[in-house]
């Protein structure tokens, strides 16, 4: 009797599903998405729900319920599997344990507990170039985020041990190449992008390099001034330097996406300004352009919402009596702009991140009125 | 007093937690969560504060008196006071006008309260 009960409980939750699954394909919604998702966990799990928000995301990527319901979602499915993972690694600890435990806490966002799990996989298994690995992708990602120094050096120093360990590791190399020529140490990223040529199946991007670092013809930079070259990289100075005159920018700025041009010509608005996140516009030796400024303020707020572990930075909003100046992180772009204090930033935002919902990566660029 | 006004505001608009502090980063009333260190927050913000503050001067702007974050799992707002910081950390999912609303008016009563103290 209680199975059969059990039996009709359960076809009635699939029956709701389907039900609301059919309603979230005919007109989609964040809020369907949502319910769909809650559901779903109820039924089956919070890895399928997780799927579901994931796949409500790609519809609705601005929506901070769906965005909150899949950190929540991607949470309980990683706290499942570090549970698990850590009685395994008690039980019998191989680097391949550490490696997934370090993973999933890299998707929980917790930088700390992955450096931790790295260390004490590198103090139990120093021969293996796993624990290197994975603490040289976080700190280059932290790097590339924040443009931190010390971030950059250490992913250095863990992929080049990975690399002595595994010479043939790609992932390690590919990393290191494309580290180096973030901040033009062609001599040293030059051995790792001809190795993945000859060995590997390298990207469009990775060819690039590969062609602007045999143009460089440089030699080996020491380790001086490979620290060097990232503590100025980090001030925002000196990234648009070209790889062999040091006058013009690596990449030519586009023009700006038209959503952004309507951003420009909005009542209250002074300039707008696009950048890659691994790019710093046009030179600014001064760093008073909108762009370096932005770009600072990424660096530093980032730091302090990561350290008090409340994820990366979407947005910043800063007023005073002389104007308004609004970031956001856009994918792999970071858009600026400067208003005048009575501005409407509320209606700027919805323009802004509407270039975001209609799929499109806004170009670079910058333009005052 | 201060406190009070912290725990009506964080009850208002559910905040995770707020904290007045000074402009050198010490913190003088608060009521955050566990999961928040008061005296790191209090830190981290003052470094925040300060760096930005710097920076927005190269563009002119020569004083801040509010400045929003919004990361991936919750907000951060500060209003500058007389002489000191009101810090709130809400969560993502809170509504941003309420929360301005409610945060402008604990503001407004953190500073009559410490012209009276003082």
């Amino acid at each position: 009797m209680i199975s059969t009960f059990g039996l009709v409980k359960k076809l009635q939750r699939r029956r709701e599903i389907h039900k609301i699954s059919q309603a979230v394909a005919s007109d989609p919604s964040p809020s369907k998405i949502a319910t769909l998702c809650d559901r779903v966990t109820a039924t089956k799990g919070p890895r399928e729900a997780l799927e579901a928000a994931e796949q409500g995301l790609r519809q609705f990527p601005w929506s901070e319920r769906l965005q909150v319901l899949a950190f929540r979602l991607a949470k309980a499915v990683a706290r499942d599997e570090i549970d698990e993972i850590t009685r395994a690694i008690a039980d019998s600890p191989t680097p391949e344990a550490y490696g997934r435990l370090a993973e999933r806490f890299r998707q929980l966002g917790d930088e700390d507990e992955v450096i931790r799990v790295c260390r004490e996989c590198a103090a139990r298994f120093p021969q293996n170039e796993n624990a290197f690995l994975v603490e040289g992708r976080l700190r280059t990602d932290r790097y590339r985020r924040t443009g931190l120094a010390r971030d950059g050096i250490l992913a250095i120093e863990k992929l080049e041990r990975a690399v002595v360990l595994n010479e043939q590791n790609l992932r390690a190399r590919q990393l290191l190449g494309g580290l180096y020529a973030d901040i033009r140490a062609y001599g040293r990223a030059l051995p790792h992008l001809r190795y993945l040529k000859m060995h590997g199946a390298p990207d469009e991007r990775l060819q690039q390099l590969l062609a602007d670092a045999e143009v460089a013809e440089t030699t080996p930079e020491s380790s001086a001034e490979i620290a060097a070259m990232f503590a100025r990289a980090g001030e925002g100075t000196t990234r648009n330097r070209s790889s062999n005159d040091g006058t013009s920018p690596r990449t030519p700025e586009p023009e700006l996406d038209p959503v952004l041009k309507d951003v420009r010509a909005m009542s209250g608005v002074r300039e707008v300004a696009v950048t890659t996140r691994t790019s710093d516009g046009p030179a600014d030796p001064d760093g008073t352009s909108l762009v370096s400024v932005a770009k600072s303020i990424f660096a530093v707020a980032s730091e302090s919402l990561v350290e008090m572990e409340m994820g990366h930075l979407r947005h910043a909003q800063i007023s005073g009596p002389e104007g308004k100046l609004l970031l956001f992180a856009l994918g792999s772009s970071e858009v600026s702009v400067l208003t005048e204090p009575r501005a409407a930033s509320q209606e700027i935002r919805d323009r802004v991140l509407s270039a975001s919902v209609r799929g499109e990566s806004p170009t670079h660029g910058s333009e005052a009125r | 007093m201060m406190k009070r006004i912290l725990e009506e505001l964080n009850d208002k608009i559910g905040a995770r937690g707020s904290l007045v502090i000074t402009r050198d980063g010490i913190p003088i009333a608060s009521t955050t969560r566990a999961e928040f260190d008061t005296e790191r927050v209090a830190a981290l913000t003052q470094k925040t504060l300060a760096a930005c503050g710097a920076l927005v001067r190269r563009l002119g702007q020569e004083h801040i008196d509010r400045f929003y974050l919004t990361a991936d799992s919750g907000r951060m707002i500060f209003v500058e006071l007389e002489s000191a910081y009101l810090v709130v950390i809400t969560r993502i999912s809170a509504d941003g006008e309420q929360v301005m609303l409610e945060v402008d008016s604990a503001a407004r009563r953190i500073e009559r309260a410490t012209r009276i103290t003082v």
